[in-house]
């Protein structure tokens, strides 16, 4: 079962105001549709969350006057609720550390990042999102070797920690465990990661603190390539666990889409 | 044996074949194009939303001629055509045809050799012989181009063989220039902390290639510097726009000045300016 963040039951003419580090969201559900009107952060609001921390969600009856865009959700039925879910983001994220991490051959370290959320709103039962936004500045970036073979991802500037976190009060980010196995016979020198964070799914721990899948990357020797693998547990103790979040793609999807690339290229 | 007594030996089965054999054929066709048309919608389904428009074309191409020819083949079959006088027959009317027809040859021929080549691909924007436009097919004779004023372009498969083929949707991303002369008392590191802080702040702008202020040149209208940031190749036109506007907007703003003429704006393929790898 998939737990929302955020659940309103909405009269036609009311809205929500969700107030983020990198903008507001006014969404208003109106006679036949609904509308989410994106302003620039601190349009309206006069406390803005820092980047990093969990949106502000109020209820409201004010249509904002001025707003860069709008998105216009029309379903054709009386849809009554609002549901907010959050989603790991929608393309890979490259993360760096600090300083480049030399690996030795036949080690197996585990390191911890901060990847930045998602946020999704539904309306009703639709398992397809109105509207998907960060809630803080996330960039672009190329990953590949050069510019012709690679991926487009976001580059996010939180760093990967050696240890691993502890619960931030308020956060709205999503920890990571990564386990690096070196299987080469050469140290390898890691100086960034682009993690597939499409294919991972969001859970939340004891209402705190978010977590998706320990994801292991193993440098093979034979053949000289990186393997990925996916865990199927958070590693972390908890009390209680729920699903907040679905990958984007299946794991499934993804060997079907390679197999079927390599044969027709 | 000429083509006269081909024909004739070909044609020789049909005084044979009985009704029977008639229904046989017309049944074998019916099937052939029932089964076509139930791979046809299963493929649709399933290919369109899978691959891309220009490989589902070909998919759903290939099995459709697949399936009708194997049906023909058995509908002839059961009027008592040998399928060895067929492929004889079919031999010498290509190259009759292929005599009577040397243009059209060639452009299938390109054809095969530019769908080899996964040169393009339909809804790649392409520029070939000085017209640039959406690829909307790619047939056996000829190309589709659909212009950027909406203008409906055949473009033969010889001439792209021929000539030299921009394709600007071939890489996810594409490095927009801008290209400019600052006044010789201008402080140039100064000015690339501000364009780089610029860009910085607009997720429409790659942090990954690096953006970065070439300094190539002192003339007498200045330094001629050139602005070089990646962007996503769907976004292209309107990121050069933006930037475009924002690096006005911060020249006006910390006085900069630009020497005449004040911006030359990137060729037409600026995609391969230097200097950058």
């Amino acid at each position: 079962m998939l737990y929302p963040i955020y659940e309103i039951q909405l009269l036609p003419k009311q809205g929500v105001q969700i107030i983020s580090a990198l903008q507001e969201l006014h969404v208003f559900r109106l006679e036949h549709e609904w509308r989410v009107f994106i302003c620039a952060a601190g349009t309206t609001a006069d406390k803005v969350p820092a980047a990093g921390e969990a949106p502000l969600f109020f209820p409201t009856e004010q249509i904002p006057e001025h707003y860069t865009k709008s998105v216009v959700w029309l379903t054709g039925e009386q849809e009554s609720t609002l549901r907010c879910y959050v989603t790991m983001p929608d393309r890979p994220v490259i993360v760096k550390p600090t300083e480049p991490l030399f690996i030795p051959k036949d080690c197996k370290p585990h390191v911890y990042c901060n990847l930045p959320l998602q946020l999704a709103l539904h309306v009703g039962n639709s398992k397809e999102a109105m509207h998907t936004s960060f809630c803080e500045p996330v960039a672009k970036a190329w990953f590949g070797k050069n510019t012709r073979s690679g991926e487009l991802c976001y580059a996010f500037e939180e760093r990967i920690v050696l240890e691993q976190p502890e619960p931030v009060a308020n956060s709205f980010r999503v920890h990571a465990e990564l386990r690096i196995q070196n299987r080469d016979n050469v140290t390898i020198k890691l100086e960034r990661i682009n993690i597939p964070t499409p294919y991972l799914p969001v859970y939340r721990l004891d209402q705190r603190e978010y977590w998706t899948v320990p994801i292991t990357i193993s440098k093979e020797r034979v053949p000289d390539e990186l393997r990925v693998h996916y865990g199927k547990l958070v590693n972390r103790k908890h009390e209680l666990i729920e699903k907040v979040g679905e990958a984007h793609h299946s794991l499934e999807s993804r060997t079907f889409m390679r197999a079927l690339e390599a044969i027709i290229g | 044996m000429n083509p006269i007594e081909l024909l004739q030996q070909l044609m020789q089965p049909l005084t044979g074949a009985d009704g029977w054999a008639w229904m046989r054929a017309a049944g074998y066709l019916v099937v052939g194009f029932l089964l076509r048309n139930l791979i046809m919608s299963g493929m649709r389904k399933y290919v369109d939303s899978h691959t891309h428009p220009h490989k589902a074309i070909l998919f759903k191409r290939a099995a459709s001629y697949t399936v009708l020819f194997l049906f023909v083949m058995a509908a002839l079959s059961e009027l008592g055509f040998r399928s060895g006088v067929l492929l004889a027959a079919a031999g010498v009317l290509s190259v009759a045809i292929g005599f009577a027809s040397q243009t059209s040859t060639s452009n299938f021929i390109s054809g095969l050799f530019l769908l080899g080549e996964k040169s393009f691909k339909v809804g790649d924007n392409i520029s070939v012989n000085a017209t640039r436009g959406e690829v909307v097919s790619v047939d056996w004779l000829a190309i589709k181009l659909r212009t950027f004023d909406n203008l409906y372009v055949r473009v033969p498969n010889d001439d792209l063989i021929k000539s030299h083929v921009i394709n600007f949707s071939k890489f996810p991303i594409r490095r927009v220039d801008v290209s400019m002369h600052l006044t010789h008392d201008t402080d140039v590191p100064e000015v690339e902390k501000l364009l780089l802080a610029l860009v910085r702040e607009h997720e429409r702008f790659l942090v990954e290639p690096e953006p970065k202020l070439f300094r190539n040149q002192i003339n007498h209208l200045g330094v001629s510097v050139q602005f070089s940031v990646w962007v996503e190749q769907s976004e292209f036109f309107d990121s050069r726009s933006l930037l475009i506007d924002m690096m006005l907007f911060t020249f006006k703003t910390h006085g900069i000045k630009l020497s005449a003429p004040a911006i030359v704006a990137p060729g037409l393929d600026s995609g391969y300016n230097m200097p950058y790898p």
